[in-house]
């Protein structure tokens, strides 16, 4: 046997054998899940999520076999043996008022009235063909304050034994402080139990903290279903760490240079999130030549506007807000962006379906790229070329909105009496944000160059560029580059488009 | 058919992983049924800590060497929540035996009692009986004020405090049990680090300071002998006694240490002597067995080198000796600061090179002042949300109130130091293309 | 690479700085303001002293003392809370003490034979607390533990031994109480009241949950004989040591329903049936609804009892006899019942076995087979009415009017409402069987 046989004896092997571990747990006897915290547990999860205006709570009740058996002479109410459709609604509305009315939550020492939003009943199977029962809750009290000291208690099934959890964690543009409870969960809202047997449940009903509201930025998500609001808030986990480090104390010198290295280590993740502007400066430095200097040039546009639009809007949101709302200036300010880069797009794209027309026109064989074609478009790239305006419209685009994490991180310096501290972190975030992209332009210019030099044994391949150099893949690049830049920035202008706070739409 | 190492090396780890799922597997097919339980299970069977003496020292006073300080400990390994529940019991005579003719009979015997409520202690055999408050044990964050009687001369606190002994019980237990070659300290290879298993614990302490002169009868406090130990006893019948640290643990064989605890030191030699020298030599024999090689024959001990009788006639019998003409400290006496398990297990085992257990010092700060014991640990005030310590909640830190790198509970959070990495990098990123540009220009 | 050694120097250098500076003191300010745990509620601290040695462990994989603490403050909390998990994580915890130290590790062998009682593995038991005693011979605690497991196994002769051996060692509650039970189950009532008195008055009040478990024993046994004003005053005094304790509740709850206060005894059980549903507890509550007239909510309950045994059975409990009883008193499932009993009697056959076993062979119509097992269980002249009920019971089907009339008569005189569901129908048998007589 061949080593790629042996190779794949072994893979197969290993296959069969996972195949085997998994058919011998799915073959054990369903009856032996028991709920992993015992069948008469009953347990509670809170999320507390602080927006500009309201305070967020996601309630789920888990309830084991044996209570969920006890709750069915109220949820079965015709008695006749099965939970209807119109029996579960009407169940889950008085359990979730019931349960709201055990929920406390004091804003500055007043109690504030939470409103069931939605709610959500499912009953699981459990164990001994017996079900459990899990309500979700999504509930809204409203945050009088843009400051506050907030205390929050569970006291729904007060003596039953269970999990009980509570998170809080501030949505983007409100920072939070003091917690007694910790912004990440580990059950998964109730999904998933550590299985550490020497830990005991979690046993947390109450938890305080206070928060600063910077004129909020995101509207809280539609309350649709509660389940998927962890996951669409685990996105800012970076900017809440970010946040942080505008409140260290002891501002001695390492701790400084430590916070401004975070907060360049922040800027950097933030610029390498899935779908921030590094997709349109890639494609853009796909399709033409630059220079290193350009990319490093990029950097530095990108940090300064971002830098700049950051502290704008933090005035903005300070001083002018009784005139213009910062969340109405966002929506325009990522339309704008949007649109730039839809217009990058479509000057790097029109000359180059131009060249690409001729090369199919003349074949293979067709003579390099003839001259007077750019007349139309003084300011698009000659010869693939990146001019220097176009740079500085992309250094524009991209750090004209402003990373809600930074205004963030500025607001709460003002509330905390440390706006120099607050200007330090947001320049050295914009500088790891600019750093991070300047960084990936340059990676792309080397690509480019080494792909312009490419060739196999002496050979330049035929696909890779044109019989005179002209076209093949290379010629493509600006073509393709400028058709992904368009489509992105379609893309951008429909998501900014979507944003509440735009008329008419 | 040679196996492709490349081949190998990319299937194994699939391999592994197979293998671990299907061990899994079993290990869950494998779990056992939980069983019912009934209520009419009786409860757990009282210990006897309050009789339990965990330690005796003996040392010159920080504050007036002229004095001496006499300490005993009860309750020993008090976890901070139960702290109420550690206190001296009423029914128990707490005693300490002083002899200063060197024939092993008490001379002396300062007696503890306790009685009342709120608890009072009184104690006798010191001229007049001294009566005073007993330090209330609290669950609250910080610790009681320690409450000091005075009386004619002579200095009394009995409350929790602290537990001042500093010792990896648990590396030393498993060494002892069955000698290996230590990595750290006691600790076997690939254990965790040595420890001091009596860290963050409290105990019951009862701390009296007289002048030395009262024990020895001598002019001075520089002269003069005295042997001393330490009983608590029960309805007339001794329940336990201790001097020299780790002895009963160490050498005397665990079929007898009830008869042991209930002896008086004038009949050691004849009762437990031969028994003692027993297990020095055996314990020497299987350490022996397995260090020789790897570290090397026995050093000789602190006292130089010991043959088992000689280190059996130093610790049978059973008392603390100190002569006030040396300096007071172990095993001349024993001060709170003596690395004593060091020193005991050297001795016993003629060895000194490779044998510590690793725990050098207290873990917290002992105080200059009486009852010179550190305070006794409380319960911390627990922020509800660390109940449970999870990577998830570390991960995303929150706004802290003071400077915490945001890592709550002491760890350090990977997020954080991947983004401050991250941060570092761009900035080393971005210096060397300045300062290559630099040299390029 | 000319990039390469700066960036990484520059890499390390950061991380280097943010280790230095979070060892440095940054670390212990972090602390947010806290909820200072004063409460005196013995609940909390047995859950903050879990919380303690759980954090040791986590530190020290080897510390086999910290191993055991946990694993006797998950013993208290089970015992506090009914929650049965906690024995799992006991064993658990004391496997890794174990695992830690193989020899000499006294207190984890013993607390694993409290864990194995507590799951009813008496056998197991048994073996480790032998275990424990060849490590350190004449432990009080081990001998007790000892005689726990041989009371489950019916030796009561050596249990009672190993009893008295520890009350000579430690004359406290735990020592004193446990004599008194075993000599309750003896039919000894008065020199178990004498014992439970001594238990009572060398209580050194360190354990409350203990407190609140002997009075509660105590409770029990003046309920049997029938004296409920004192039953009620020893409930009463578990709930002042104890706040909450689940079993005074039930004890309350039957005292309520023996009075014929239904409502009280319906709203008592509510509650311990909501934080501990155990098929005793339910069927109880089943029992004094059905009394009371609600028909409806004791099948409810009866079919919760069912469900639990269910998901007992899905889990490979062990309900023991609690199951047996239920359905043969009940009338359900006459085959199961016995199927039950006979497979406890089997294992253990002890007085209470022996009982439930022949209760159900009449109730399954087979009274001939039932009367030795009755005989058995009153072997040692246990003053149970419910089981003196039983053999009057089945004397009557047997055709033993008198031996019927005289146990019956025994059974009301120690308690003539032992029973919620029984002591009526027993009155009545015996009003007519002394009717029989005279006419």
């Amino acid at each position: 046997m061949s080593a790629v046989g042996v190779r794949f004896g072994l893979m197969a092997t290993a296959l069969v054998a996972t195949l085997l571990a998994i058919a011998l747990l799915a073959a054990r006897p369903p009856t032996v899940d028991a709920h992993p915290l015992g069948n008469f547990t009953v347990n509670r999860f809170s999320r507390i999520e602080l927006y500009s205006d309201v305070i967020r709570v996601s309630y789920v009740l888990d309830m084991a076999e044996i209570p969920a058996f006890q709750e069915r002479g109220a949820l079965d109410a015709d008695g006749d043996g099965s939970v209807s459709e119109a029996e579960s609604a009407s169940y889950s509305e008085r359990k979730g008022e019931e349960l709201a009315r055990g929920l406390d939550v004091v804003v500055d020492g007043a109690k504030a009235e939470l409103r069931v939003l939605s709610r959500e009943m499912s009953l699981p199977d459990g164990q001994g063909g017996l079900s459990t029962l899990r309500l979700s809750l999504l509930l809204e009290a409203p945050a009088p304050a843009a400051e506050a000291r907030v205390s929050y208690r569970d006291s729904n099934y007060a003596d039953r034994l269970g999990w009980k959890e509570i998170v809080v964690r501030a949505g983007e543009g409100v920072a939070l402080r003091d917690s007694t409870a910790p912004a990440e969960g580990v059950t998964d809202g109730l999904r998933a139990y550590p299985d550490d047997l020497l830990s005991s449940p979690l046993d947390v009903t109450e938890a305080s903290f206070r928060y600063t509201a910077g004129h909020g930025e995101l509207a809280p998500p539609a309350p649709a279903t509660p389940q998927t609001t962890p996951s669409a808030l685990a996105t800012d986990r970076p900017s809440g760490g970010f946040v942080s480090l505008v409140a260290m104390e002891n501002l001695s010198l390492p701790v400084l240079v430590l916070a401004v290295l975070g907060a360049l280590g922040f800027g950097a993740l933030h610029a390498l999130e899935p779908g921030h502007g590094k997709t349109f400066v890639a494609a853009y430095f796909i399709g033409v030549k630059g220079t290193g200097r350009q990319a490093l040039l990029l950097g530095m546009i990108i940090a300064t506007t971002h830098a700049v639009g950051v502290l704008a809007i933090a005035l903005v949101t300070l001083y002018g807000s009784r005139f213009i709302l910062p969340e109405h200036l966002y929506p325009w300010l990522s339309l704008l962006s949007a649109l730039i880069v839809v217009g990058l797009g479509a000057r790097l794209l029109l000359p180059a379906l131009g060249r690409l027309r001729r090369w199919r026109r003349d074949g293979r064989h067709g003579h390099g790229n003839g001259g007077g074609h750019h007349h139309a478009h003084p300011a698009a790239p000659q010869d693939g070329r990146l001019p220097w305006r176009s740079l500085f419209w992309l250094g524009l685009a991209d750090g004209m909105t402003p990373s809600p994490s930074a205004l963030v991180v500025l607001l709460a310096a003002v509330s905390l009496d440390r706006v120099g501290m607050g200007v330090l972190l947001v320049l050295a975030f914009s500088v790891g944000l600019a750093g991070v992209l300047a960084g990936v332009s340059l990676l792309l210019v080397y690509a480019r160059r080494l792909l312009d030099r490419f060739n196999l044994r002496g050979v330049r391949p035929r696909w890779l560029a044109g019989a005179d150099g002209g076209a093949g893949l290379v010629g493509l690049l600006p073509a393709g580059g400028g058709l992904a830049l368009v489509v992105v920035g379609l893309v951008l202008t429909l998501r900014a488009l979507s944003q509440p706070g735009l008329p008419g739409l | 058919m040679p196996v492709s190492a490349r081949a190998a090396g990319l299937a194994g780890p699939a391999l592994m992983i197979a293998i671990a799922i299907a061990l899994m597997a079993v290990a869950l097919l494998a779990v056992g049924p939980t069983r019912g339980a009934d209520h009419r299970d009786s409860p757990g069977v009282e210990d006897d800590a309050p009789a339990d003496i965990t330690d005796v020292y003996a040392f010159r006073s920080p504050e007036d060497p002229d004095n001496l300080v006499a300490v005993l400990n009860v309750n020993g390994l008090t976890a901070p929540p139960e702290n109420a529940a550690g206190n001296f019991a009423t029914d128990v005579t707490y005693n300490l035996h002083i002899d200063n003719t060197g024939d092993l009979v008490a001379d002396a015997t300062a007696s503890i009692t306790f009685s009342g409520d709120p608890l009072m202690f009184t104690v006798e055999g010191l001229g007049e009986p001294i009566t005073g408050e007993v330090t209330p044990p609290s669950t609250d964050p910080t610790p009681p004020e320690p409450m000091v009687t005075e009386a004619n001369g002579i200095k009394v606190f009995a409350g929790q405090r602290d537990d001042p002994f500093f010792f990896d019980l648990v590396g030393f237990k498993a060494f002892v049990a069955g000698p290996y070659v230590p990595a750290e300290g006691l600790r076997a290879e690939g254990e965790t680090p040595a420890a001091d298993t009596f860290a963050g614990t409290n105990v019951s302490s009862i701390v009296i300071e007289l002048p030395v002169t009262a024990l020895t009868g001598e002019a001075t406090s520089d002269t003069g002998v005295i042997r001393a130990w330490a009983t608590t006893s029960r309805a007339g019948s001794q329940v336990d006694r201790m001097a020299i640290p780790a002895i009963n643990t160490a050498v005397i064989p665990s079929d007898q240490k009830d008869a042991f605890n209930q002896a008086d030191p004038a009949n050691d030699a004849a009762d437990f002597g031969a028994a003692a020298q027993t297990t020095i030599e055996g314990l020497r024999t299987a350490v022996n067995g397995v260090l020789d090689a790897a570290v090397g024959p026995e050093d000789g001990g602190p006292l130089g080198s010991l043959t088992a009788e000689q280190v059996k006639d130093a610790v049978i019998p059973d008392v603390v000796t100190i002569d006030f003409s040396q300096p007071v400290g172990f095993t001349n006496g024993r001060t709170l600061e003596d690395d004593v398990i060091d020193v005991a297990l050297q001795l016993v085992l003629n060895r000194t090179a490779g044998i510590t257990d690793a725990i050098d010092a207290n873990d917290v700060a002992f105080s200059s002042t009486f009852p010179y014991l550190a305070d006794p640990h409380q319960p911390e005030a627990q922020p509800t949300a660390t109940a449970t310590p999870s990577p998830e909640a570390t991960a995303t830190p929150q706004l802290p109130t003071a400077g915490t790198a945001p890592g709550e509970d002491g760890g350090l959070s990977w997020t954080f130091i991947v983004v401050v990495g991250l941060g570092g990098l761009l900035a080393a990123a971005g210096t060397a293309l300045l300062l290559r540009r630099r040299a390029i220009g | 690479m000319r990039l390469a050694a700066p960036v990484l120097a520059g890499l390390l250098t950061s991380l280097l700085l943010s280790l230095i500076l979070t060892g440095l003191g940054l670390r212990d300010g972090g602390s947010s303001p806290a909820a200072v745990t004063t409460t005196a509620h013995p609940s909390a601290i047995t859950a903050d002293l879990v919380r303690f040695f759980e954090s040791r462990v986590e530190r020290d994989r080897q510390d086999f003392v910290a191993y055991n603490r946990l694993a006797d403050a998950y013993v208290q909390r089970a015992r506090q809370t009914g929650d049965v998990a906690d024995y799992g994580r006991a064993e658990a915890a004391l496997q890794a003490s174990l695992e830690a130290l193989p020899q000499d590790n006294y207190d984890a062998f013993v607390q694993l034979a409290v864990v194995k009682n507590a799951t009813h593995e008496f056998e197991e038991a048994l073996r480790l607390a032998d275990e424990a005693l060849a490590i350190d011979a004449g432990e009080p605690f081990a001998i007790a533990v000892r005689g726990d497991a041989l009371v489950a196994l019916s030796r009561y002769d050596e249990a009672q031994e190993a009893y008295q051996q520890v009350v000579a060692q430690v004359p406290g509650l735990s020592s004193f109480g446990r004599l008194a039970g075993l000599l309750e189950l003896r039919g000894d009532l008065e020199t178990a009241e004498l014992m439970w008195g001594n238990a009572l008055s060398s209580d050194s009040g360190r354990r409350p949950e203990s407190t609140a478990w002997a009075r509660v024993q105590l409770g029990h046994l003046r309920f049997s004989t029938g004296d409920f004003e004192t039953a009620d005053e020893e409930y009463g005094r578990a709930l002042n040591a104890f706040p909450g304790y689940v079993h005074a509740l039930a004890g309350l709850a039957r005292v309520h329903a023996a009075r014929g206060d239904y409502e009280s005894a319906i709203s008592l059980y509510d509650e311990v049936v909501a934080r501990y549903p155990v098929p005793e507890y339910v069927a109880a509550l089943g029992d004094v609804a059905l009394a009371a007239g609600r028909e409806d909510e004791a099948a409810r309950q009866y079919e919760l009892v069912a469900a639990i045994d269910d998901l007992y059975r899905a889990n490979g409990v062990n309900t023991d006899l609690q199951m047996a009883q239920f359905l043969a008193d009940h009338d359900l499932r006459p085959d199961e019942a016995l199927r039950q009993a006979g497979a406890v009697y089997e294992e253990r056959p002890s007085i209470q076995a022996a009982d439930t076993l022949a209760w159900a062979l009449y109730k399954a119509g087979r009274p001939q087979d039932a009367l030795a097992f009755s005989d058995e269980a009153l072997r040692l002249g246990t003053r149970d009415a419910s089981m003196l009920f039983h053999a009057a019971m089945i004397r009557l089907e047997l055709g033993d009017l008198d031996g019927a009339r005289e146990r019956l008569e025994l059974a009301l005189d120690i308690n003539p409402e032992f029973s919620v569901l029984y002591a009526g129908p027993a009155a009545e048998t015996l009003a007519q069987l002394r009717a029989a007589v005279r006419g």
